[in-house]
């Protein structure tokens, strides 16, 4: 059989040039694609598998440059091209998608100017590429394109966003797409949608497709072989079939092991990889997994493991020591992690939420009318100690901004929210005070929510001088505590947020949380900005935060996998209404509204059915 | 945007009137008396009391500010007391060479600032970036006086390709006019440029790393096309911020650059009623001059909502 291969990678290696020098990044990477074939590159951050995808296009940044070996595109050599027939090539024979399709779309121009654009770079005359604009939005599902195309990118949804990037990549008819986390910025439904185009248009216009993600679950869904990377190199690579059916490397099963899936049983722990993907400048000897693996023997430390067949009859390689023989079976979660669900709604709760509306208002001024836009409507919510409550829903569904009323940031235009008996309508100073004390909030994103000009120790001391909780002798002593209840150790207290990992941002987030002695913790998405191996981890230590200080939890989430291991009860959400709430096995067992059974059918490992593509081009509410 | 602008309008008229209050009470405040120097230095008591009361200054200071509101809301700028011509008729005869001298400057600041900018964002040769920097701090240190004294030097008394000063009419010898108008406006252009240079340098820089520059480059498009059609345009605000600013102070600048090369514009004509305290027309002058500045100020905004649609449509993220 004679595949045309479309792209063909030979052991890439790519370098950054730090102040301290240059810095393998990438070594050693070795894949091609067959035209029509869907190739998944699946990593964490740090992996390279970004880096790898620039360097086809040669859109590296300045920092890094290719320093050894090929990338062949449709049998030519783009590493000896000259700049303009790269430039030739780019949007023409090889179209891009990127992440965050607001970002990569120019705010200035409308849509319809932004795909002419790239139709006309590649010599199509204007006229003709007005019309071809209107007809890529109708194939990339955008309703009403005709008068869409004349509309700014900040008017379209997420969803609607990535449809038109996607339109821009495919409208000179690719050989090859390259899509990077073309959906870990959308909703699970909407990610669907996405998932279901890019498959529709591969078979359609019969180009091929690396998919770059983070998400096995995506790979299992629509791609043809994957190939896994870890610390910029391959560990392991194959056919899909093969790879998750009986995957060879530690690594690419544990990553398999601790996404939350929903075939698994609820409130079990988390099985988390430990320690995080390691940095770029620290990179260890041997084998690179080797101080996370369960499987570590004396090789691994001193010996790299090169990529090596498992000689079956489809080619399925793995880096690893161990992979010779199959991998043992994996180890049974930790006895006694799993704790039985507490959803009798005994004792008084810490949180009462009943029946609030929240709105956001624009005053009326001279010219203009006074504008209301009620964003949560009527919601009764309860949480008690000791136990997690997940409110589960869709960007723009109120969620957050339930979160910020909670917590007192917004107040409700009616309702009551009385938290252990307070309420922040009616309270005192002092009563103001304690009240900011009972409840703490959690962000998502550690990085953007910690001072850059604080040290952690300032970080933690700052709640205590605020709230005047310890006297000046106890405060370091009180700082350590806090520090090492969420699992870092003291010497990261004179460190800023920068020079910490994500997972370890969070874990200062919590700890800063924690400071006051909250009986309530409110975290929204807390673990959305982290990688798969370390949201696990934040997942579990919430867990065991919960257990050992008998803390009230409200858990905000888009995804209802998140939730599951965590929380008693789960409340989901839509357009500022509660539609179901209840404990949380009845709600993954049988869930009653149709919005929760499509989020639950959008989660990975989902035992519902999908609904049927009726909805692809009307995957979201346009905003 | 039609409203927005109808509203911008309104509170520059609100703001117009309140500083009337301001320029009256100024110059009311400021020593000298406009019937003495009318009346000369040697003139009788009762000869300046008469003048003074003819002009109707014995009147209470807010009946003659009132007086003269009046006037103006009808469209009567008044008489000039020591020229005896219409204060109208007297701004009507000296504004085109002021318009022509400050319209050639903004034209130079955005000419020069623009070059400047791109210059500096994009020149990947460390000679040319510093060139262009060490050009923009002399520029920058130099205000129009001195500028101005410099180039007359250099390019009239030196070099003698360019006159030193004076005026032409435009329609009647545009050649003579336009040579006049060059060293003037470079020197007002001169300190401006640089600032907006830089302001639009630091914007290139932030820009060109945002990731729709890198959608660009996946579409094939050039380098010279990037910059030109997507970070020149995202890159514009701060640099058309302080444009508007700048162009606002232009009739204070105009003064300076007025005297230097002898030019008989609205600058001259302020500095005299200013020395002879010509109240009427002093008056009118200053109010003049913030009127141009509450417009430049809604010429900004209307620019910034042309260029930036999320602006245009009132996204209020």
């Amino acid at each position: 059989m004679t595949e045309q291969v479309v792209l063909d990678v030979r052991n890439l290696g790519l370098e950054l040039s730090l102040e301290s020098g240059g810095v393998p990044v990438v070594s050693g990477v070795t894949f091609s694609v067959p035209a029509g074939q869907i190739l998944g590159v699946v990593g964490e951050s740090g992996s390279g598998k970004s880096l790898t995808a620039l360097s086809i296009g040669r859109m590296l940044p300045r920092a890094a440059t290719v320093v050894s070996g090929s990338i062949h595109f449709q049998g030519r050599d783009m590493l000896e091209m000259p700049d303009a027939e790269v430039a030739a090539l780019r949007g023409a024979e090889l179209g891009m998608v990127f992440q965050d399709p607001l970002a990569f779309l120019n705010p200035l121009m409308t849509v319809g100017q932004q795909i002419r654009e790239v139709l006309v770079l590649h010599g199509m005359p204007k006229d003709k590429a007005e019309v071809r604009a209107v007809e890529l939005l109708e194939l990339v599902g955008v309703r009403d394109p005709e008068k869409r195309k004349d509309d700014y990118p900040h008017t379209f949804s997420g969803g609607m966003r990535q449809r038109v990037m996607i339109a821009i990549a495919v409208a000179n008819n690719p050989a090859l797409l390259l899509a990077d986390e073309p959906t870990s910025a959308l909703d699970v439904t909407v990610q669907e949608g996405i998932l279901r185009l890019l498959a529709r248009l591969r078979s359609e216009l019969g180009m091929a497709l690396v998919l770059i993600t983070h998400d096995m679950s995506l790979v299992e869904e629509i791609c043809d072989s994957v190939m896994v990377m870890y610390a910029g190199r391959v560990v392991e690579q194959g056919s899909v079939r093969d790879v998750i059916r009986e995957p060879r490397h530690p690594y690419t099963r544990e990553l398999m092991r601790s996404t939350p899936r929903l075939d698994r049983p609820t409130r079990e722990r988390l099985p988390a990889i430990a320690g995080k993907p390691p940095d770029v400048t620290s990179r260890p000897d041997g084998c690179r997994f080797h101080p996370r693996c369960p499987l570590t023997m004396d090789r691994c430390r001193t010996d790299e493991p090169a990529l090596v067949d498992r000689g079956t009859d489809t080619p399925h390689h793995a880096a690893c020591w161990a992979a010779a023989e199959p991998l043992p079976a994996s180890t049974p979660p930790t006895p006694g992690s799993s704790r039985t669900s507490q959803t009798g709604s005994e004792g008084t709760p810490i949180l009462d939420v009943q029946d609030v509306y929240v709105s956001y208002q624009r005053k009326a001024r001279l010219w203009r009318q006074p504008d209301e836009r009620p964003v949560v409507e009527g919601v009764s919510l309860r949480a008690h100690s000791g136990r997690a409550l997940g409110l589960v829903g869709e960007s723009g569904c109120g969620k957050s901004t339930l979160a910020r009323t909670i917590v007192g940031l917004l107040s409700p235009s009616s309702g009551r929210i009385s938290i252990d008996g307070l309420q922040w309508t009616h309270a005192s100073r002092e009563e103001r005070n304690r009240l900011r004390r009972t409840v703490q909030l959690v962000f998502q994103d550690p990085y953007l929510s910690l001072n850059p000009r604080q040290t952690v120790r300032q970080i933690l001391t700052e709640p205590l001088v605020v709230h005047g909780l310890a006297s000046r002798e106890r405060r370091q002593s009180r700082v350590g505590d806090l520090i090492s209840h969420v699992g870092l150790p003291v010497s990261l207290l004179d460190r800023y947020p920068y020079q910490l990992s994500g997972g370890q941002r969070q874990r200062v987030g919590i700890a800063r949380a924690l400071a006051v002695e909250p009986q309530l913790i409110v975290a929204d998405e807390p673990v959305s900005a982290l990688d798969v191996s370390v949201q696990a981890q934040i997942i579990n230590l919430l867990a065991d935060l919960r257990d050992e200080l008998d803390l009230g939890y409200v858990v905000i989430a888009h995804d209802l996998s998140v939730v599951r291991h965590l929380c008693d009860e789960v409340a989901v959400m839509r357009a500022g209404k509660i539609v179901e709430h209840g404990p949380t096995s009845e709600i993954f067992s049988a869930p009653q509204h149709p919005y929760t059974l499509s989020l639950l059918a959008a989660s990975p490992g989902s035992p519902w059915a999908r609904p049927e593509p009726a909805i692809d081009a009307v995957d979201e509410v346009t905003e | 945007m039609t409203r927005y602008v109808l509203r911008q309008v309104m509170s520059g008229l609100a703001v117009l009137l309140a500083t009337s209050v301001i320029v009256f009470g100024l110059l009311h405040l400021a020593p000298g008396d406009p019937a003495s120097i009318l009346a000369g230095p040697d003139a009788a008591e009762d000869t300046i009391a008469a003048i003074r009361t003819e002009m109707g200054l014995d009147q209470h200071p807010v009946a003659q500010y009132l007086d003269w509101l009046r006037q103006l809301l009808t469209g009567d700028l008044g008489m000039s007391y020591t020229l005896g011509q219409p204060v109208s008729e007297l701004i009507g005869q000296r504004i085109g060479s002021t318009l022509q001298l400050t319209v050639t400057a903004t034209f130079l600041m955005i000419l020069l600032g623009t070059a400047m900018g791109v210059g500096l964002a994009t020149s990947k040769s460390r000679v040319i970036k510093q060139g262009i920097d060490s050009m923009a701090t002399l520029a920058l240190a130099m205000p129009p006086f001195v500028s101005g004294v410099l180039l007359i030097f250099l390019f009239a008394v030196v070099w003698g390709v360019l006159p030193s000063g004076g005026e032409a009419s435009l329609l009647g010898e545009p050649a003579d006019a336009v040579s006049r108008l060059i060293l003037p406006s470079i020197a007002m252009a001169l300190p401006t440029a640089p600032v907006l240079g830089r302001l639009l340098a630091t914007e290139m820089r932030r820009t060109r790393d945002q990731e729709f520059v890198l959608t660009a480059q996946a579409k094939g498009a050039s380098t010279r096309w990037i910059t030109w059609r997507h970070v020149v345009p995202n890159s514009l605000g701060p640099a058309i911020v302080e444009l508007g600013i700048r162009v606002g102070h232009l009739l204070g600048g105009v003064v300076v650059a007025e005297a230097i090369f002898a030019r008989a514009g609205l600058g001259s004509l302020l500095v005299e009623a200013v020395q002879t305290r010509d109240y009427r027309l002093a008056q009118v002058l200053l109010l003049l001059g913030i009127a141009v500045m509450i417009a430049a100020q809604l010429a900004t905004e209307v620019c910034m909502a042309r260029l930036d649609p999320r602006i245009r449509l009132g996204v209020s993220s």
